[in-house]
Protein backbone atom coordinates (compact mmCIF):
# COMPACT_ATOMS: atom_id res chain seq x y z
CA UNK A 1 0.00 0.00 0.00
CA UNK A 2 2.64 2.34 0.90
CA UNK A 3 4.58 1.37 -1.63
CA UNK A 4 1.99 2.20 -4.50
CA UNK A 5 1.95 5.72 -2.90
CA UNK A 6 5.35 5.80 -3.12
CA UNK A 7 5.69 4.88 -6.82
CA UNK A 8 4.73 8.08 -8.34
CA UNK A 9 7.14 10.09 -6.52
CA UNK A 10 9.80 7.57 -7.38
CA UNK A 11 9.10 8.23 -11.41
CA UNK A 12 9.09 11.59 -10.96
CA UNK A 13 12.22 11.66 -9.32
CA UNK A 14 13.82 9.65 -11.99
CA UNK A 15 12.05 11.75 -14.70
CA UNK A 16 13.88 14.74 -13.44
CA UNK A 17 16.85 13.04 -12.87
CA UNK A 18 17.32 11.91 -16.23
CA UNK A 19 16.30 15.73 -17.62
CA UNK A 20 19.34 16.31 -15.40
CA UNK A 21 22.10 14.13 -16.51
CA UNK A 22 20.65 15.05 -20.49
CA UNK A 23 20.68 18.65 -20.18
CA UNK A 24 23.98 20.11 -20.17
CA UNK A 25 25.94 22.71 -21.35
CA UNK A 26 27.80 20.23 -23.66
CA UNK A 27 25.79 19.01 -26.07
CA UNK A 28 26.03 15.62 -25.90
CA UNK A 29 22.96 13.91 -28.26
CA UNK A 30 20.50 12.17 -25.74
CA UNK A 31 20.85 8.80 -27.91
CA UNK A 32 24.40 8.59 -27.05
CA UNK A 33 23.63 9.78 -23.63
CA UNK A 34 21.82 7.12 -23.08
CA UNK A 35 23.74 4.67 -24.66
CA UNK A 36 26.88 5.84 -22.52
CA UNK A 37 24.93 5.46 -19.67
CA UNK A 38 23.89 2.08 -20.32
CA UNK A 39 27.69 1.06 -21.19
CA UNK A 40 28.25 1.95 -18.16
CA UNK A 41 25.91 -0.31 -16.09
CA UNK A 42 26.88 -2.97 -18.13
CA UNK A 43 23.58 -3.18 -20.11
CA UNK A 44 24.97 -1.92 -24.07
CA UNK A 45 27.21 -4.03 -25.63
CA UNK A 46 27.29 -2.64 -28.66
CA UNK A 47 30.18 -0.47 -30.16
CA UNK A 48 31.90 2.55 -28.40
CA UNK A 49 31.64 5.42 -31.03
CA UNK A 50 31.75 8.12 -28.36
CA UNK A 51 34.99 9.99 -27.68
CA UNK A 52 36.29 9.12 -24.21
CA UNK A 53 35.62 12.77 -23.35
CA UNK A 54 31.59 12.36 -23.58
CA UNK A 55 32.30 9.32 -21.28
CA UNK A 56 33.53 10.97 -19.03
CA UNK A 57 31.53 14.32 -18.76
CA UNK A 58 28.68 11.86 -18.17
CA UNK A 59 29.81 9.62 -15.63
CA UNK A 60 32.24 12.00 -13.57
CA UNK A 61 29.99 15.25 -13.56
CA UNK A 62 26.73 14.89 -14.66
CA UNK A 63 25.84 11.84 -12.85
CA UNK A 64 27.43 12.97 -9.67
CA UNK A 65 25.59 16.33 -9.66
CA UNK A 66 22.47 14.92 -10.30
CA UNK A 67 23.29 11.76 -7.86
CA UNK A 68 24.30 15.01 -5.20
CA UNK A 69 21.37 16.39 -5.96
CA UNK A 70 19.26 14.02 -5.18
CA UNK A 71 21.09 12.78 -1.80
CA UNK A 72 21.07 16.51 -0.87
CA UNK A 73 17.60 17.15 -1.32
CA UNK A 74 16.77 13.89 0.41
CA UNK A 75 18.69 14.45 3.75
CA UNK A 76 17.63 18.08 4.06
CA UNK A 77 13.57 16.96 3.43
CA UNK A 78 13.66 13.99 6.11
CA UNK A 79 15.79 16.49 8.46
CA UNK A 80 12.83 18.82 8.02
CA UNK A 81 9.83 16.17 8.70
CA UNK A 82 12.28 15.24 11.98
CA UNK A 83 12.32 18.48 12.97
CA UNK A 84 9.20 19.71 12.37
CA UNK A 85 8.04 16.63 14.02
CA UNK A 86 10.33 17.13 17.23
CA UNK A 87 10.40 20.43 17.68
CA UNK A 88 6.16 20.23 17.35
CA UNK A 89 6.55 23.30 15.04
CA UNK A 90 6.00 23.37 11.35
CA UNK A 91 7.91 25.78 10.25
CA UNK A 92 11.05 24.19 12.09
CA UNK A 93 13.78 23.43 8.57
CA UNK A 94 17.34 22.92 9.30
CA UNK A 95 17.86 26.42 6.95
CA UNK A 96 15.45 28.11 9.04
CA UNK A 97 16.44 27.17 12.89
CA UNK A 98 20.26 27.66 11.74
CA UNK A 99 21.38 23.97 11.51
CA UNK A 100 22.32 24.35 7.76
CA UNK A 101 24.40 27.65 8.80
CA UNK A 102 25.81 25.73 11.79
CA UNK A 103 27.38 23.28 10.07
CA UNK A 104 28.96 25.34 6.93
CA UNK A 105 31.10 27.25 10.16
CA UNK A 106 32.15 23.90 11.20
CA UNK A 107 32.99 22.75 7.38
CA UNK A 108 34.77 26.30 6.59
CA UNK A 109 36.82 26.08 9.91
CA UNK A 110 37.70 22.52 8.79
CA UNK A 111 38.49 23.62 5.47
CA UNK A 112 41.10 26.19 6.71
CA UNK A 113 42.67 23.25 9.30
CA UNK A 114 46.61 23.06 8.03
CA UNK A 115 46.25 19.49 8.38
CA UNK A 116 43.21 17.36 7.20
CA UNK A 117 42.68 13.60 8.82
CA UNK A 118 40.15 11.47 6.62
CA UNK A 119 39.12 7.99 7.60
CA UNK A 120 37.51 6.03 5.15
CA UNK A 121 36.46 9.30 3.53
CA UNK A 122 35.05 10.34 6.65
CA UNK A 123 37.00 13.76 7.61
CA UNK A 124 37.41 16.87 9.37
CA UNK A 125 35.15 18.36 7.39
CA UNK A 126 31.73 16.08 8.40
CA UNK A 127 32.87 15.77 11.81
CA UNK A 128 33.33 19.69 12.26
CA UNK A 129 30.40 20.21 10.32
CA UNK A 130 28.38 17.79 12.33
CA UNK A 131 29.31 19.07 15.68
CA UNK A 132 28.60 22.62 15.40
CA UNK A 133 25.40 21.78 13.54
CA UNK A 134 24.62 20.26 17.35
CA UNK A 135 25.47 23.03 19.14
CA UNK A 136 23.66 25.34 17.04
CA UNK A 137 20.79 22.72 17.66
CA UNK A 138 21.49 22.77 21.61
CA UNK A 139 21.71 26.66 21.62
CA UNK A 140 18.39 27.24 19.08
CA UNK A 141 16.46 24.30 21.15
CA UNK A 142 17.61 26.20 24.80
CA UNK A 143 17.02 29.21 23.81
CA UNK A 144 13.73 28.83 21.93
CA UNK A 145 11.85 26.67 24.37
CA UNK A 146 9.48 27.78 26.98
CA UNK A 147 7.77 25.64 29.12
CA UNK A 148 7.75 22.67 27.12
CA UNK A 149 7.24 23.82 23.78
CA UNK A 150 9.14 25.60 21.19
CA UNK A 151 6.87 28.31 19.97
CA UNK A 152 7.45 29.28 16.50
CA UNK A 153 8.12 32.77 17.51
CA UNK A 154 11.26 32.11 19.65
CA UNK A 155 11.85 29.42 17.44
CA UNK A 156 12.18 31.63 14.67
CA UNK A 157 13.76 34.57 16.49
CA UNK A 158 16.45 32.45 17.95
CA UNK A 159 17.13 30.62 14.84
CA UNK A 160 17.28 34.15 12.86
CA UNK A 161 19.97 35.65 14.98
CA UNK A 162 21.88 32.22 15.36
CA UNK A 163 22.23 31.96 11.57
CA UNK A 164 22.92 35.56 11.14
CA UNK A 165 26.27 35.28 13.89
CA UNK A 166 27.19 31.60 12.42
CA UNK A 167 27.11 33.10 8.70
CA UNK A 168 29.27 36.16 9.97
CA UNK A 169 31.80 33.60 11.22
CA UNK A 170 32.26 31.91 8.30
CA UNK A 171 32.51 34.93 6.32
CA UNK A 172 35.12 36.26 8.45
CA UNK A 173 36.76 32.88 8.91
CA UNK A 174 37.06 33.10 4.79
CA UNK A 175 37.87 36.61 4.76
CA UNK A 176 41.43 35.77 6.63
CA UNK A 177 41.80 32.34 4.88
CA UNK A 178 43.90 31.79 1.35
CA UNK A 179 40.76 29.16 0.26
CA UNK A 180 38.27 32.03 -0.40
CA UNK A 181 37.18 30.77 -3.73
CA UNK A 182 36.38 27.06 -2.72
CA UNK A 183 34.48 28.94 0.33
CA UNK A 184 32.58 31.23 -1.22
CA UNK A 185 31.04 28.40 -3.75
CA UNK A 186 30.12 26.09 -1.12
CA UNK A 187 28.42 29.07 0.86
CA UNK A 188 26.30 29.89 -2.40
CA UNK A 189 24.98 26.70 -2.42
CA UNK A 190 26.81 24.88 -4.95
CA UNK A 191 27.08 21.17 -6.18
CA UNK A 192 29.98 22.07 -8.39
CA UNK A 193 32.05 20.51 -5.74
CA UNK A 194 30.57 17.10 -5.82
CA UNK A 195 32.92 14.83 -6.41
CA UNK A 196 32.16 11.07 -7.17
CA UNK A 197 34.71 9.61 -4.33
CA UNK A 198 32.74 12.45 -1.50
CA UNK A 199 29.61 10.38 -2.50
CA UNK A 200 30.23 7.40 -2.21
CA UNK A 201 30.99 7.50 1.26
CA UNK A 202 28.63 10.43 1.93
CA UNK A 203 25.51 8.77 0.02
CA UNK A 204 25.42 5.11 1.68
CA UNK A 205 25.58 7.00 4.94
CA UNK A 206 22.46 9.64 4.05
CA UNK A 207 20.96 6.67 2.45
CA UNK A 208 21.13 4.77 5.41
CA UNK A 209 19.76 7.44 7.87
CA UNK A 210 16.67 8.23 5.89
CA UNK A 211 16.05 4.54 5.63
CA UNK A 212 16.49 4.48 9.14
CA UNK A 213 14.27 7.62 10.06
CA UNK A 214 11.32 5.21 9.07
CA UNK A 215 11.66 3.49 12.20
CA UNK A 216 10.53 6.35 14.44
CA UNK A 217 7.74 6.90 12.52
CA UNK A 218 5.26 5.59 15.03
CA UNK A 219 6.54 7.41 17.80
CA UNK A 220 7.11 10.07 16.08
CA UNK A 221 3.09 10.03 14.82
CA UNK A 222 2.47 9.74 18.66
CA UNK A 223 4.63 12.76 19.88
CA UNK A 224 2.12 14.74 17.31
CA UNK A 225 -0.58 14.58 20.72
CA UNK A 226 2.30 16.19 22.88
CA UNK A 227 4.79 15.44 24.94
CA UNK A 228 3.22 14.90 27.98
CA UNK A 229 0.44 12.45 25.99
CA UNK A 230 3.00 10.90 24.30
CA UNK A 231 4.72 9.62 27.16
CA UNK A 232 0.93 8.55 28.73
CA UNK A 233 1.04 5.96 25.70
CA UNK A 234 4.72 4.78 26.64
CA UNK A 235 6.95 6.21 24.45
CA UNK A 236 10.39 7.99 25.73
CA UNK A 237 9.70 11.32 25.14
CA UNK A 238 13.41 12.68 25.81
CA UNK A 239 15.03 9.67 24.19
CA UNK A 240 12.98 9.58 20.75
CA UNK A 241 13.56 13.50 20.99
CA UNK A 242 17.34 12.73 21.06
CA UNK A 243 17.46 10.23 18.24
CA UNK A 244 15.52 12.21 16.02
CA UNK A 245 17.59 15.46 16.22
CA UNK A 246 20.82 13.49 15.97
CA UNK A 247 19.60 11.70 12.88
CA UNK A 248 18.54 15.42 11.17
CA UNK A 249 21.47 16.94 12.37
CA UNK A 250 23.39 14.43 10.71
CA UNK A 251 21.29 14.94 7.89
CA UNK A 252 22.05 18.17 7.59
CA UNK A 253 25.82 18.21 8.43
CA UNK A 254 26.09 15.85 5.28
CA UNK A 255 23.72 17.78 3.01
CA UNK A 256 26.30 21.06 3.81
CA UNK A 257 29.17 19.52 3.02
CA UNK A 258 28.02 18.24 0.00
CA UNK A 259 26.10 21.37 -1.56
CA UNK A 260 26.59 24.24 0.67
CA UNK A 261 23.56 25.95 2.18
CA UNK A 262 20.19 24.79 0.07
CA UNK A 263 17.17 26.84 2.13
CA UNK A 264 13.56 25.62 2.21
CA UNK A 265 13.99 22.46 1.25
CA UNK A 266 13.21 20.85 4.76
CA UNK A 267 9.78 22.72 4.56
CA UNK A 268 8.97 22.44 0.86
CA UNK A 269 9.05 18.58 0.41
CA UNK A 270 7.65 17.39 4.41
CA UNK A 271 4.62 19.97 3.70
CA UNK A 272 4.00 19.67 0.02
CA UNK A 273 3.61 15.45 1.19
CA UNK A 274 1.32 16.51 4.09
CA UNK A 275 -1.46 18.24 1.85
CA UNK A 276 -1.19 15.01 -0.26
CA UNK A 277 -0.52 11.78 1.91
CA UNK A 278 -1.42 13.37 5.47
CA UNK A 279 0.53 13.66 8.64
CA UNK A 280 1.26 9.84 9.15
CA UNK A 281 5.30 9.40 9.25
CA UNK A 282 5.28 5.84 7.80
CA UNK A 283 4.68 7.74 4.75
CA UNK A 284 5.61 10.92 5.29
CA UNK A 285 9.26 10.46 6.01
CA UNK A 286 10.08 8.43 2.86
CA UNK A 287 7.91 10.57 0.62
CA UNK A 288 9.53 13.71 1.56
CA UNK A 289 13.01 12.24 0.96
CA UNK A 290 11.70 11.54 -2.88
CA UNK A 291 10.07 14.60 -3.19
CA UNK A 292 13.05 16.43 -2.00
CA UNK A 293 15.55 14.77 -4.22
CA UNK A 294 13.30 15.34 -7.01
CA UNK A 295 13.33 19.54 -5.66
CA UNK A 296 16.58 19.72 -5.73
CA UNK A 297 18.02 17.87 -8.75
CA UNK A 298 15.31 19.99 -10.35
CA UNK A 299 15.93 23.14 -9.05
CA UNK A 300 19.86 22.42 -9.92
CA UNK A 301 18.34 21.71 -13.52
CA UNK A 302 16.92 25.22 -13.63
CA UNK A 303 19.80 26.74 -12.03
CA UNK A 304 21.90 25.60 -14.90
CA UNK A 305 19.46 26.34 -17.06
CA UNK A 306 17.83 29.55 -16.39
CA UNK A 307 20.61 32.08 -17.23
CA UNK A 308 22.46 29.26 -19.04
CA UNK A 309 25.87 29.73 -19.45
CA UNK A 310 26.01 31.38 -16.21
CA UNK A 311 24.46 29.48 -13.34
CA UNK A 312 22.55 30.79 -10.63
CA UNK A 313 23.34 30.13 -7.11
CA UNK A 314 21.37 26.53 -6.30
CA UNK A 315 19.93 28.03 -3.39
CA UNK A 316 18.41 31.12 -4.85
CA UNK A 317 16.23 28.75 -6.91
CA UNK A 318 14.89 26.96 -3.71
CA UNK A 319 14.17 30.02 -2.12
CA UNK A 320 12.14 31.47 -4.91
CA UNK A 321 9.67 28.46 -4.47
CA UNK A 322 10.61 28.25 -0.30
CA UNK A 323 10.52 31.32 0.66
CA UNK A 324 6.81 31.95 -0.27
CA UNK A 325 5.66 28.76 0.91
CA UNK A 326 7.53 29.53 4.36
CA UNK A 327 5.33 33.07 4.40
CA UNK A 328 2.29 31.37 3.69
CA UNK A 329 2.60 28.84 6.51
CA UNK A 330 3.51 31.45 8.54
CA UNK A 331 0.52 33.39 8.03
CA UNK A 332 -1.46 30.39 8.57
CA UNK A 333 -0.08 29.44 11.89
CA UNK A 334 -1.06 33.08 13.19
CA UNK A 335 -4.47 31.01 13.27
CA UNK A 336 -4.29 27.17 14.68
CA UNK A 337 -1.44 25.01 12.77
CA UNK A 338 -0.05 21.58 14.02
CA UNK A 339 1.99 19.48 11.83
CA UNK B 1 -14.76 5.62 40.77
CA UNK B 2 -13.73 8.22 41.90
CA UNK B 3 -14.41 12.49 41.19
CA UNK B 4 -11.26 14.88 42.45
CA UNK B 5 -12.95 18.23 43.29
CA UNK B 6 -11.38 21.60 44.69
CA UNK B 7 -11.15 25.60 43.80
CA UNK B 8 -8.83 26.59 41.49
CA UNK B 9 -5.04 26.41 41.91
CA UNK B 10 -5.46 23.33 44.73
CA UNK B 11 -3.52 20.60 43.17
CA UNK B 12 -5.93 18.65 41.30
CA UNK B 13 -3.82 18.59 37.95
CA UNK B 14 -0.74 17.98 39.98
CA UNK B 15 -2.13 15.29 41.97
CA UNK B 16 -3.15 13.84 38.15
CA UNK B 17 0.22 14.37 37.02
CA UNK B 18 1.73 12.50 39.81
CA UNK B 19 -0.81 9.74 39.41
CA UNK B 20 0.08 9.26 36.08
CA UNK B 21 3.60 9.18 35.89
CA UNK B 22 4.22 12.36 34.38
CA UNK B 23 5.35 13.67 37.41
CA UNK B 24 7.96 13.08 40.12
CA UNK B 25 6.57 13.16 43.67
CA UNK B 26 9.04 14.99 46.24
CA UNK B 27 8.09 12.38 48.53
CA UNK B 28 6.17 9.54 48.29
CA UNK B 29 5.63 6.57 46.29
CA UNK B 30 2.73 5.73 43.47
CA UNK B 31 2.20 1.85 43.65
CA UNK B 32 0.56 0.11 40.92
CA UNK B 33 0.29 -3.67 41.87
CA UNK B 34 2.60 -2.72 44.65
CA UNK B 35 5.23 -1.41 42.32
CA UNK B 36 6.33 2.53 42.59
CA UNK B 37 5.59 3.74 38.82
CA UNK B 38 9.06 5.44 38.74
CA UNK B 39 10.10 1.66 39.02
CA UNK B 40 8.20 0.68 36.15
CA UNK B 41 9.53 1.14 32.80
CA UNK B 42 7.44 3.79 30.22
CA UNK B 43 5.53 1.06 28.51
CA UNK B 44 4.80 -1.36 31.29
CA UNK B 45 2.93 2.35 33.10
CA UNK B 46 1.15 3.09 29.83
CA UNK B 47 -0.42 -0.21 30.11
CA UNK B 48 -1.74 0.36 33.90
CA UNK B 49 -2.56 3.61 33.36
CA UNK B 50 -4.62 5.54 30.17
CA UNK B 51 -4.84 9.16 30.50
CA UNK B 52 -7.38 11.73 28.28
CA UNK B 53 -5.83 14.76 28.42
CA UNK B 54 -8.32 17.88 28.72
CA UNK B 55 -6.82 19.13 25.77
CA UNK B 56 -5.77 17.26 22.17
CA UNK B 57 -4.66 19.76 20.03
CA UNK B 58 -8.16 20.44 17.92
CA UNK B 59 -6.45 20.25 14.39
CA UNK B 60 -4.65 17.50 14.28
CA UNK B 61 -5.20 15.84 10.76
CA UNK B 62 -4.68 12.00 11.52
CA UNK B 63 -8.21 10.15 11.22
CA UNK B 64 -9.87 8.98 14.57
CA UNK B 65 -8.83 5.59 13.39
CA UNK B 66 -5.51 6.53 13.55
CA UNK B 67 -5.51 8.29 16.56
CA UNK B 68 -7.53 5.66 18.34
CA UNK B 69 -4.73 3.09 17.13
CA UNK B 70 -2.02 4.78 18.82
CA UNK B 71 -3.63 3.87 22.60
CA UNK B 72 -2.00 0.37 20.86
CA UNK B 73 1.56 2.24 21.26
CA UNK B 74 2.11 0.53 24.57
CA UNK B 75 2.00 -2.73 23.36
CA UNK B 76 3.13 -2.52 19.51
CA UNK B 77 7.42 -3.24 19.10
CA UNK B 78 9.02 -0.76 17.04
CA UNK B 79 9.14 -2.51 14.00
CA UNK B 80 5.73 -4.44 13.93
CA UNK B 81 2.75 -3.62 13.26
CA UNK B 82 -1.12 -3.68 14.68
CA UNK B 83 -1.70 -7.48 15.62
CA UNK B 84 -5.62 -9.01 15.58
CA UNK B 85 -6.13 -8.29 19.15
CA UNK B 86 -4.75 -4.43 18.77
CA UNK B 87 -7.86 -4.17 15.75
CA UNK B 88 -10.17 -5.43 18.15
CA UNK B 89 -8.89 -3.24 21.33
CA UNK B 90 -9.59 -0.15 18.45
CA UNK B 91 -12.68 -1.21 17.33
CA UNK B 92 -14.27 -1.87 20.85
CA UNK B 93 -12.89 1.33 21.88
CA UNK B 94 -14.54 2.94 18.67
CA UNK B 95 -17.68 1.05 19.41
CA UNK B 96 -17.58 2.11 23.37
CA UNK B 97 -17.65 5.23 22.55
CA UNK B 98 -20.10 5.25 19.77
CA UNK B 99 -17.55 7.20 17.10
CA UNK B 100 -17.27 3.66 14.61
CA UNK B 101 -19.45 5.73 11.88
CA UNK B 102 -16.26 8.73 12.47
CA UNK B 103 -13.56 6.45 11.82
CA UNK B 104 -12.81 7.67 8.76
CA UNK B 105 -13.18 11.07 9.38
CA UNK B 106 -10.14 13.07 10.33
CA UNK B 107 -9.96 14.08 14.40
CA UNK B 108 -9.69 18.32 12.75
CA UNK B 109 -13.04 17.56 11.09
CA UNK B 110 -15.17 16.85 14.32
CA UNK B 111 -17.39 18.89 16.80
CA UNK B 112 -16.07 19.23 20.27
CA UNK B 113 -17.71 16.55 21.91
CA UNK B 114 -16.67 13.72 18.76
CA UNK B 115 -13.40 14.94 19.66
CA UNK B 116 -13.70 14.43 23.48
CA UNK B 117 -14.91 10.79 22.79
CA UNK B 118 -12.16 10.05 20.21
CA UNK B 119 -9.75 10.80 22.97
CA UNK B 120 -11.63 8.67 24.99
CA UNK B 121 -11.47 5.86 22.86
CA UNK B 122 -7.92 6.68 22.29
CA UNK B 123 -7.27 5.76 26.08
CA UNK B 124 -9.49 3.06 26.32
CA UNK B 125 -7.62 1.49 23.39
CA UNK B 126 -5.00 0.89 25.71
CA UNK B 127 -6.99 -1.21 27.62
CA UNK B 128 -5.56 -0.51 30.87
CA UNK B 129 -7.20 -1.24 34.82
CA UNK B 130 -7.00 2.28 35.46
CA UNK B 131 -8.29 5.59 33.73
CA UNK B 132 -7.66 9.11 34.90
CA UNK B 133 -9.70 11.87 33.11
CA UNK B 134 -9.23 16.15 33.32
CA UNK B 135 -11.74 17.70 33.46
CA UNK B 136 -13.10 15.72 30.72
CA UNK B 137 -16.66 16.97 30.47
CA UNK B 138 -16.37 20.63 30.49
CA UNK B 139 -16.11 21.25 26.44
CA UNK B 140 -19.92 19.64 26.59
CA UNK B 141 -22.96 19.82 25.83
CA UNK B 142 -25.15 18.63 28.70
CA UNK B 143 -26.21 15.30 26.85
CA UNK B 144 -22.58 14.81 25.78
CA UNK B 145 -21.79 15.27 29.67
CA UNK B 146 -24.58 12.78 30.74
CA UNK B 147 -23.43 10.58 27.94
CA UNK B 148 -19.57 10.33 28.55
CA UNK B 149 -20.40 10.12 32.25
CA UNK B 150 -23.07 7.15 31.72
CA UNK B 151 -20.16 5.49 29.33
CA UNK B 152 -17.80 5.67 32.45
CA UNK B 153 -20.01 4.30 35.20
CA UNK B 154 -20.92 1.58 32.66
CA UNK B 155 -16.73 0.26 31.83
CA UNK B 156 -16.81 1.04 35.61
CA UNK B 157 -19.29 -1.98 35.96
CA UNK B 158 -18.24 -3.93 33.12
CA UNK B 159 -14.58 -4.08 33.06
CA UNK B 160 -14.03 -3.12 36.87
CA UNK B 161 -12.20 -0.44 35.24
CA UNK B 162 -10.48 2.15 38.08
CA UNK B 163 -11.77 5.90 37.08
CA UNK B 164 -10.46 9.02 38.38
CA UNK B 165 -11.26 12.61 37.33
CA UNK B 166 -10.48 15.86 37.77
CA UNK B 167 -14.28 17.37 37.97
CA UNK B 168 -15.10 20.69 38.25
CA UNK B 169 -18.87 20.40 38.36
CA UNK B 170 -19.87 19.53 41.94
CA UNK B 171 -23.13 18.40 40.81
CA UNK B 172 -22.21 15.99 38.29
CA UNK B 173 -19.26 14.61 40.57
CA UNK B 174 -22.07 14.01 42.86
CA UNK B 175 -24.50 12.87 40.43
CA UNK B 176 -22.36 10.17 38.54
CA UNK B 177 -19.43 9.09 40.79
CA UNK B 178 -18.89 6.59 43.84
CA UNK B 179 -16.64 8.93 45.52
CA UNK B 180 -15.37 12.31 45.89
CA UNK B 181 -12.25 13.23 47.39
CA UNK B 182 -12.17 17.51 47.78
CA UNK B 183 -8.58 18.38 47.73
CA UNK B 184 -7.50 22.96 49.40
CA UNK B 185 -4.03 24.17 49.11
CA UNK B 186 -2.45 20.83 47.98
CA UNK B 187 -4.46 18.88 50.63
CA UNK B 188 -6.70 16.54 50.72
CA UNK B 189 -9.48 17.87 52.77
CA UNK B 190 -12.34 14.98 52.35
CA UNK B 191 -12.53 11.91 50.95
CA UNK B 192 -15.59 9.74 50.78
CA UNK B 193 -19.42 8.90 49.42
CA UNK B 194 -20.77 12.00 47.80
CA UNK B 195 -23.88 12.83 50.13
CA UNK B 196 -21.14 12.39 53.00
CA UNK B 197 -18.69 14.68 51.45
CA UNK B 198 -21.17 17.65 51.04
CA UNK B 199 -22.44 17.38 54.19
CA UNK B 200 -19.50 17.51 56.12
CA UNK B 201 -18.38 21.26 55.39
CA UNK B 202 -15.11 20.36 52.76
CA UNK B 203 -16.75 22.47 50.81
CA UNK B 204 -16.08 25.19 52.52
CA UNK B 205 -12.87 25.41 50.56
CA UNK B 206 -14.39 26.76 47.64
CA UNK B 207 -15.00 30.32 49.60
CA UNK B 208 -18.37 30.75 48.21
CA UNK B 209 -22.27 30.71 49.36
CA UNK B 210 -23.64 27.28 48.82
CA UNK B 211 -26.79 25.73 49.73
CA UNK B 212 -26.84 21.54 49.71
CA UNK B 213 -30.49 20.03 48.31
CA UNK B 214 -31.62 16.57 47.32
CA UNK B 215 -32.30 15.75 44.42
CA UNK B 216 -36.06 15.83 43.56
CA UNK B 217 -35.93 12.54 41.78
CA UNK B 218 -33.01 10.57 43.21
CA UNK B 219 -32.50 12.08 46.38
CA UNK B 220 -29.10 12.80 45.93
CA UNK B 221 -27.07 15.85 47.74
CA UNK B 222 -26.57 18.63 45.08
CA UNK B 223 -24.98 21.76 45.52
CA UNK B 224 -26.56 25.51 44.41
CA UNK B 225 -25.19 28.68 44.82
CA UNK B 226 -27.02 30.86 47.19
CA UNK B 227 -27.12 34.48 46.24
CA UNK B 228 -27.05 37.08 49.08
Amino acid sequence: MAVLRLAPLLAALLAVAAAGILYSSTAIAPAQTLRILLAGVGLYTGHRTWPAADALIIWQLRVPRVAAAALVGGALAVAGALYQAVLRNPLADPYVIGTAAGAQLGMIAALLLPVQVALLGFGTLQVFAFITASLTVLVVYGLARTGGRTPIVTLLLAGFVLSSFLISASTFLMMISNRIEQAMQWTMGSLDVSEMTQLTVVGPVILFLVAGSVLLARPLDVMMLGEEQAGHLGIHVERLKLVAVVVATLLTALAVTLAGIVAFVGLVAPHAIRLIYGPGHRLLLPSSALVGATFVVGADLISRVALAPVPIPLSIVTAVIGAPLFLHLLRRSKRTYSV
Amino acid sequence: MLALVGPNGSGKTTLLRILSGSLRPDAGDVTAGGTALTHLGRRHVARTIAVVPQHTDPSLLFSVADLVAMGRSPYVSLLGSLTAEDRRAVAAALRATEIEHLAGKRFADLSGGEQQRAALATALAQATPFLLLDEPTVHLDLHHQHRLLELLSRLRQERDLGVLAVMHDLNLAALYFDHIAVLGGGRLLEAGPPDAVLRSGALRVFDAPLVTLAHPENGRLQVLLDRD
